[in-house]
């Protein structure tokens, strides 16, 4: 249990600390009404054992910025892109549900059936979190379902839905692969030993079938199981260039074409074991190295970032039309929180238009009628009416994105080390077989042929391609347990070799969704403050928002409640006129001076004007401690897009390594100089507004609220509460960097070991079954534990018994 | 001795055997996800055992 237990009480449905909404029912605590909302629905169906399999599971309710409006599920375009069968009004449909994350919430979601009768079955793949759902469709619509699934706080994600990773025949066919190269490994083994044994040939005929026995298992593994390493060694040598495949396919096919020739010349029992083993142990290491985290998407485009659909409205009333469709001159409806998803002008409406999305600034923008609203804003606030002023495909926003190079194929291959290493090793043993092959050739030519293969034979790299998988991705996992999740294991090493990091600040080093009320001017008693906080608990606008959840109390009762659109909101208190607004709303003399990114909202009570409330975004509170860990040890750098930084980040900073007024393609562009000056780069950022600029770097990390939020293209995703973890997720690599190089040498001893053995013309089929998985093994028990211990050096810090969920 | 080649023969076909139940394992989905399966003997207790599986035909 979490320790802060003893001092909050802690929200029965999930977990949150009750402060603002605090809702008691049927002897429970509840943080707000929505979570009452869905106990109350829960215990209607029964289904209350949802909080006896895991402690606290729900999924607080709130605004999600993600949603899809409900009427647009009735669309036929929408509808295609998630079914999978109907047939006799009865519907099955696979959804993406990323809130999922425990075991209680695959129990509700299997459970759906005993709230509504008309779901007859559904189930969960908690792996890529998709649940699929079959049901009636005669009683419950598509739109219902998703409402349903709404309410008890599992909203499916609908958007890019379509591309979500699905298990694909790819990752069976592995599995395939392993369980074969497994099995034949096991059987040539078994049909080995008599020979290992030394069991005399007084039956030549047993010894010659155990030997075509091994034959034959062999060929699934050489024709089937093997083929991956065959197809990338080819790759890279048609790109000229020398891959740790090439010198592992050489090796396959030295195994196979010497054992081949030994059993069918009757020279010796053949390597069939060492060849299954080894197939068997590299197959291991893909199987670990694969990708961990199958239900996050690291390859966002934009249109998975933008409504598919969008509400237009002509002379027969409103309907929903694809993005894609719409023409300028088209009249749009953009509702609370959704994107304006065209380059657009408004017609009617107050628009409060968000754009930290595309430009990270803070705070909405007002916006009135005539001006223009670009793609990717967000509405807070009441509908407005848009017309749409150009295509889809010529907007803002998609060519912002274009110019970043947003395509994932610009983006230049990574150097490896594993291949630098490969390609020395590879022309090192090439030497040594020719070497070796020279001397017995004067001597004893009978003995070339098998000196060379059996050279190609011991010196294949499986420990040196074991140790790079086993090694990061173990340091992969370890992070991921603590809120950074990297797309595959070569983001590891790339970040032990970063020496800049560059941190942008809106929604980076600052909270992009919580507000830092002040209150600035004379004194503000406790009932002023409630009144106030009753008046702006009836605004949708984010300020009034920020302003009610400053204070905390009993809602009093409002009467006359008038809100202007763009200056205020008016209304009678216990009998109190009071204003909130902007300056000249409520009559206050000159404006005050307030900071970039600031906003202010005054206050006016009964004629006399109180002062007024500075809203800003505060720091994330680990920032200061993150930033100043990193910065011992390497340059730091921060671009923001706004004129002037706060104190607190500010102080984190060097004055010069803060770069103000800078937009997106500038991001870009100084990423681009800092690598030209041979820096190795990592870019901490969010929105799309550093889309561009973490392309660009070597490691590119989008911190996010939470692992569902739609973030673009990156190689990890940090979640926001472990921004902290930077320094240590970094020393980590750079430990799992050294552990690679000492695994390294470790497995070049094996391989000269065995090349002395070879080149002697001592590598019997037995010392090769030995010698070959005994190196594997001893690698990866090497690179594991170094890893682990290293890790409980560097990760240890005073947060670490916060419960980690996922 | 004839008799091993049959005992050969016999552990051949056992282990096919077995080789035959993974690909079936795997084809199936097995492999796939192995959290949700675990977490669903849980609820089955509790669960009223009718209309749970698929629809009766029309």
């Amino acid at each position: 249990m979490p320790k802060a237990t003893e001092q909050e009480v802690r929200c029965y449905h999930c977990g949150d600390p009750c402060r603002t909404d605090h809702v008691v029912a049927d002897g429970k605590d509840f943080c707000c009404v929505g979570c009452k909302a869905v106990y109350g629905l829960l215990q209607e169906s029964g289904l209350c054992d949802y909080y006896t399999i895991a402690d606290t599971p729900g999924v607080k309710q709130g605004p999600s910025e993600e949603e899809v409006r409900p009427e647009l599920l009735d669309l036929k375009e929408v509808r295609d892109r998630l079914v999978e069968f109907s047939e006799d009004g009865i519907t099955r449909v696979r959804f993406f549900v990323p809130q999922v994350h425990c075991s209680s919430c695959i129990w509700l979601l299997e459970n759906l059936g005993r709230i509504h009768p008309a779901v007859l079955r559904s189930r969960m793949r908690f792996a890529n979190k998709e649940l699929t759902v079959t049901f009636r469709e005669d009683a419950l619509s598509l739109r219902g379902l998703v409402e349903l699934m709404r309410r008890i706080g599992y909203a499916p994600q609908l958007q890019g839905a379509s591309q979500k990773g699905r298990i694909t025949g790819a990752s069976r066919s592995f599995y395939l692969k392993l369980g074969i190269s497994a099995f034949a490994f096991g059987n040539i083994m078994l049909f080995s030993f008599p020979e290992y044994l030394g069991v005399d040939g007084q039956d030549a005929l047993l010894r010659r079938g155990f030997q075509w026995l091994g034959l034959l298992f062999a060929l699934p593994v050489i024709f089937y199981a093997a083929t991956d390493f065959f197809r990338s060694a080819w790759a890279g040598i048609r790109q000229r260039h020398i891959n740790i495949d090439v010198p592992i396919a050489l090796g396959i096919m030295a195994l196979f074409s010497r054992s081949v020739i030994d059993v069918v010349f009757q020279v010796g029992p053949g390597y069939f074991d060492s060849l299954a083993g080894l197939v068997f142990f590299l197959l291991v290491g893909r199987w670990y190295q694969a990708h961990v985290y199958e239900a996050l998407s690291f390859d966002r485009t934009l249109e998975d970032l933008l409504p598919i659909v969008v509400l237009k409205r002509d002379e027969r009333g409103e309907c929903p039309v694809r993005v894609a469709d719409l023409v300028p001159g088209d009249v749009i409806v953009v509702r609370d929180h959704e994107l304006v998803p065209v380059d657009a002008e408004l017609l009617e409406g107050d628009a409060h238009i968000d754009n930290s999305f595309i430009t990270g600034e803070p705070l909405p923008l007002h916006r009135t009628r005539g001006a223009a609203i670009p793609a990717g804003g967000r509405q807070r606030g009441g509908a407005i009416t848009l017309r749409v002023r150009k295509p889809f495909s010529e907007s803002h926003v998609k060519r912002m994105w274009e110019e970043q190079g947003a395509l994932r194929d610009e983006r230049p291959a990574m150097p490896r080390m594993i291949d630098a290493v490969a390609q020395r090793f590879t022309w090192g043993v090439l030497l040594v077989a020719l070497a070796a092959g020279l001397f017995w050739w004067g001597r004893d030519s009978e003995q070339v042929w098998p000196v060379i293969t059996a050279v190609l034979i011991v010196a294949c790299p499986c420990a040196l391609a074991l140790s790079m998988p086993f090694a990061f991705g173990h340091a992969m996992r370890l992070l991921g347990r603590k809120g950074l999740f990297l797309r595959d294991v070569e983001v590891v090493e790339r970040m032990a070799g970063i020496d800049t990091v560059v941190f942008d600040k809106t929604g980076t080093l600052t909270d992009r969704d919580a507000f830092a009320v002040e209150f600035d001017g004379g004194s503000i008693t406790a009932t002023e403050e409630r009144m106030v906080r009753a008046l702006a608990g009836h605004s949708a606008h984010p300020l009034s928002a920020a302003v009610y959840q400053r204070s905390r109390g009993k809602d009093l009762p409002v009467r006359d409640v008038q809100e202007v659109p763009g200056a205020g909101i008016e209304g009678e208190v216990m009998g109190v006129p009071v204003r909130l607004g902007s300056a000249s709303f409520v009559g206050a003399n000159s404006p005050l001076h307030h900071a970039d990114g600031q906003a202010e909202v005054y206050v006016r009570i009964a004629e006399r004007v109180l002062g007024r409330f500075l809203v800003a975004r505060p720091a994330r509170s680990a920032m200061a401690g993150t930033v100043g860990a990193i910065a011992s040890g390497h340059h730091v750098h921060l671009l923001t897009g706004d004129r002037s930084v706060d104190r607190e980040v500010s102080v984190a900073f060097a004055p010069d390594e803060i770069h103000m007024e800078q937009s997106p393609t500038m991001k870009a562009t100084f990423i681009e100089r800092l690598r030209t000056r041979g820096r190795h780069v990592m870019m901490v950022g969010d929105g799309l507004n550093d889309a561009g600029a973490m392309r660009h770097s070597e490691v590119g990390i989008a911190v996010s609220g939470s692992t569902t939020a739609l973030t673009p293209a990156c190689d990890g995703i940090l979640e926001a509460r472990a921004l902290d973890r930077l320094p240590w997720a970094m020393r980590l690599s750079r430990r799992a960097h050294r552990i690679v190089i000492a695994s390294l040498v470790i497995s070049l001893v094996y391989n000269t070991v065995g090349i002395l053995f070879a080149v002697s013309g001592e590598l019997t089929p037995l010392v090769a079954a030995i010698l070959m998985p005994l190196s594997s093994v001893t690698v990866v028990a090497f690179v594991s534990l170094a890893v682990w211990v290293g890790s409980q050096g560097v990760m240890r810090t005073p947060h670490d018994d916060r419960q980690v969920r996922l | 001795m004839n008799v091993i080649f049959l005992l050969i023969a016999a552990s051949t076909v056992v282990a096919l055997v077995f080789l035959g139940a993974f690909f079936w394992a795997v084809r199936t989905g097995q492999f796939e996800d192995d959290r949700s399966p675990a977490v669903r003997i849980l609820g089955e207790s509790t669960k009223p055992k009718a209309d749970h599986e698929q629809p009766k035909a029309k």
